[in-house]
């Protein structure tokens, strides 16, 4: 993406806002004064250490927990503390950190409980047969339980089940957490499949390098603070960026 | 220390310990009917851990990756060895009663009569008493020894005659009346004196069982390779069971007699306990141990509505609120009575999990009793004294009064909640507890609603439940508090954890097993709780999944870390990479 287009784009609405977003948990203030913009087809990735307070913020939006301060807001519409079941029928979906599937149920049961708020039947089959034209790995799985598959296996079922919601914004929590290098390269790689897709990825992750080659754009968490944001590329190259990134400032 | 004392001397040991339990529970001396000829079920029980103890160290076993062994000849002595330990444990034992006293022990323990002794020693004082009492236990010992060495097509078949002669010699209530029934005389079965077998029916029902099981296992496997099974003759056949089964469930009371028809009914209350509780705690895993309010909202609501009086100190009253309704008019009032007062629990224990809903719904249940008996609603439900006078609920000439009749009632009611929870396991909504039981917040973020669906859990589990507490009503025509104690709640769950949490036929296995044959083999009524006990600690350790677990659930607790082991693996196997995965868990991001 050109300066141009960045520019041209800055006036268009985000599918997913964040505005001056503070988090507490009790009187410990986790998330300060937190602003990010999403616009459409869009990968843009949350980076940050430890404790910096990724979590939180994909918490934040999906309402497991209220902002004390600022909002959120989902195609221009103040979303700020509704119930996430609410916000997945409006269209925000997430890859839990882990995966975390439903380890004894069937890889299409999973499949089916991604789309499990939406009417439209006609819909969720063809974004049903996208999901394992993307996956092959996955179609061949459907009736193993999804807990005997192996790690990139469980990874692409989880990637599925938030894409059967056809989301307006995918939200990946650490795709690479605990996971051995090869996976981790194996992850990105379906990550960027799915951005081939032409969907709008918000990812949070430690791999800072691994994130930043795929994606449009990033900022960086620092205890609870963004301190710093821009293109990926620039990000990649600037050198504050990594001290930041290892909060050694 | 245990483990380096020769396993035969330590099953004996166990052995040893497990009878001198029996005999100072009272289970060895009080058990006094006859089983066969004059051998009583005290003395049968008394002869089984040594027996037990025997077959268990003579059995087959794998010894460092082989299976190995025992000859019938090495059996014998192992078993001898065993029983000797057992025999001394128990020689000790007299010897420190008749040091002490049979009276002074029997202050602590009950159980302990000179009658127990005398049954211990053979009626011989001294040291004579002690050594039969050796040397009996090394005989049962040795027995238990042989069993356990037999070749399998002898043991199974052994082991079933005997189990079925034992259960027959306790069974002759039920049995004799059935058989009468059918006009077959069975003096040659059953003793008139002592109403136990006779040594001659003995010895024919174990003959003809062993045959039986014998050439059943024999042939079997040959008999089903010769039955050409198409998916015809499939449905054939399992029309043909499914009417068999009918003709049965409608034959049975009458073939049982009243007094055995009002157990079933029993069985049929703890079914649908059962039944509402597994959508609760199997479907939505929510521990729920306070499930008597809604037994006990159940059996409430329907005396009100249908007309019960209060018991006062002056004779009857109708409470302050009475309707004359007919049963089956106030059964649907009173399952929406039940499925609010489920909303009503449920919602403040919405955000409570594992441990802590446990106890919350525990003081619910508790709450539940304590309102029904307070003096502040006496005049609705009568208090402490409770409620009499619950009118039946005829239909035509089916007064359910009569047990037998009863029986209907409860298998109707029964055969619609199966089929409701049937229904609901495969729908959409099961789909969504299924989600929620295995993570909660996951199920969340995939957009199911969990306090919609724990909601729904708790008011459709209270519904199903309260169905038992309105039959309980109608059984027994009159409640008090003392009918609603924890016990129930405890009772239904145990029934759900023995059957196998979110199986349907398992409660049903379960109520028959924890309500059914206590009731059946009412000897044993006094020990109700020490068997619950042992029948679930048992359980636990030989089968936690439960008598016929639900698919699911069984792996969810088996596969817990395996899944996770085998991802671990498989990094480091078939990735060739170095590392092994983190275990999962909440990520501090």
């Amino acid at each position: 993406m050109t300066a141009e287009d960045q520019a041209h784009r800055d006036g268009e609405q985000p599918v997913l806002e964040l505005r001056h977003v503070s988090t507490h948990y009790g009187l410990v203030s986790v998330l300060r004064d937190v602003n990010v913009r999403i616009l459409r087809g869009e990968m843009v990735c949350l980076l940050g250490g430890n404790a910096s307070g990724k979590t939180t913020t994909l918490k934040t939006i999906l309402g497991y927990v209220k902002p004390s301060d600022g909002d959120v807001l989902l195609d221009g519409e103040i979303v700020t503390g509704l119930p996430t079941m609410q916000l997945v029928a409006r269209g925000v979906s997430m890859v839990p950190e882990n995966r975390r599937l439903f380890s004894n149920m069937t890889v299409a049961e999973n499949l089916e409980l991604g789309g499990y708020l939406r009417k439209d039947k006609d819909k969720l089959a063809a974004d049903r047969e996208q999901v394992l034209q993307t996956f092959p790995r996955v179609r061949e799985r459907l009736k193993q339980k999804a807990g005997t598959l192996s790690g990139g296996e469980q990874q692409m079922v989880a990637m599925g089940r938030a894409l059967m919601a056809d989301p307006k914004v995918l939200l990946m929590d650490e795709p690479s957490m605990g996971l051995a290098p090869v996976l981790v390269e194996q992850v990105f790689e379906i990550i960027r499949q799915i951005r081939a897709l032409g969907k709008t990825i918000f990812v949070v992750e430690q791999n800072a390098n691994m994130a930043l080659s795929i994606a449009d754009r990033g900022y960086v968490l620092q205890t609870g603070e963004i301190v710093l944001s821009g293109d990926a590329q620039e990000l990649l190259n600037d050198p504050l960026m990594r001290q930041a990134y290892l909060g050694e400032l | 220390m245990f483990r380096r004392i020769p396993r035969v001397v330590r099953a004996g040991l166990v052995a040893g310990i497990v009878s001198v339990y029996l005999c100072l529970v009272g289970v060895v001396g009080s058990l006094v009917t006859d089983v066969v000829g004059r051998i009583t079920v005290g003395r049968v029980l008394l002869s089984i851990p040594a027996i037990l103890a025997g077959f268990l160290v003579a059995r087959p076993r794998v010894v460092s990756g082989e299976v190995r062994r025992s000859s019938v000849r090495a059996g014998v002595p192992a078993g001898a060895i065993v029983g000797l330990t057992t025999g001394a444990l128990l020689a000790v034992f007299v010897g420190i009663v008749n040091l002490l006293g049979v009276d002074t022990v029997r202050n602590v323990f009950i159980a302990v009569k000179p009658g127990l002794m005398s049954l211990l020693t053979f009626g011989h004082a001294g040291v004579v008493g002690s050594v039969l009492r050796i040397a009996a236990e090394v005989a049962l010992g040795a027995v238990g020894g042989v069993i356990g060495a037999m070749q399998d097509r002898i043991r199974v078949p052994t082991v079933i005659a005997a189990t079925v002669v034992i259960s027959l010699g306790l069974l002759r209530r039920i049995v004799h009346p059935a058989l009468a029934q059918l006009g077959l005389r069975d003096d040659w079965l059953f003793s008139v004196v002592t109403l136990g077998l006779t040594w001659f029916g003995a010895a024919a029902v174990f003959v003809v069982t062993f045959v039986t099981t014998f050439a059943w296992r024999a042939n079997s496997a040959a008999i089903r390779a010769r039955t050409h099974r198409t998916p015809a003759t499939e449905r054939g056949v399992r029309v043909v069971v499914l009417a068999a089964i009918g003709a049965g469930l409608i034959a049975l009371p009458f073939l049982v007699g009243s007094i055995f028809s009002q157990i079933l009914g029993t069985v049929g209350i703890y079914i649908l306990l059962g039944l509402g509780l597994n959508i609760v705690v199997g479907y939505a895993g929510l521990l729920d141990l306070g499930y008597v309010a809604f037994f006990a909202v159940g059996a409430y609501t329907t005396a009100v509505l249908t007309g019960g009086s209060r018991v006062t100190t002056t004779g009857y009253a109708p409470p302050s609120f009475s309707l004359h309704l007919s049963f089956f008019i106030a059964i649907p009032i009173v399952v929406v009575v039940a499925a609010l007062v489920g909303l009503v629990i449920g919602a403040p224990v919405l955000r409570l999990r594992g441990d802590y809903l446990a106890i919350v719904t525990l003081g619910f249940g508790e709450i539940a009793r304590v309102l029904f008996s307070s003096d502040w609603l006496k005049g609705a439900f009568g208090g402490t004294q409770g409620m009499t006078a619950i009118p039946a609920a005829p239909i035509g000439n089916l007064d359910f009064r009569n047990t037998q009749h009863f029986y209907f009632l409860v298998l109707a009611f029964c055969l619609i909640a199966v089929y409701i929870s049937w229904r609901l396991a495969d729908s959409r909504v099961g789909r969504a507890w299924n989600a929620m039981r295995e993570d909660e917040q996951v199920a969340e973020a995939v957009g199911v609603s969990t306090v919609r669906y724990k909601l729904l859990a708790f008011a459709m589990g209270g519904a199903i439940g309260s169905l038992g507490g309105a039959l309980f009503a109608v059984q027994v025509g009159a409640l008090n508090n003392a009918s609603f104690m924890l016990l129930v709640s405890i009772t239904a769950l145990a029934v759900v954890i023995l059957g196998g949490m979110g199986s349907i036929p398992g409660v049903v296995v379960g109520a028959l097993v924890l309500i059914g044959i206590p009731g059946v083999f009412s000897e044993f009524e006094q020990y109700r709780l020490l068997l619950y006990g042992a029948v679930l600690m048992a359980i636990m350790i030989l089968r936690p999944q439960g008598l016929i677990p639900n698919v699911r659930r069984s792996q969810e607790l088996e596969e817990e870390d395996v899944a996770q082991d085998k991802w671990a693996g498989a990094v480091t196997a078939d990735e060739h990479a170095t590392s092994p995965a983190l275990p999962l868990g909440e990520g501090t991001g």
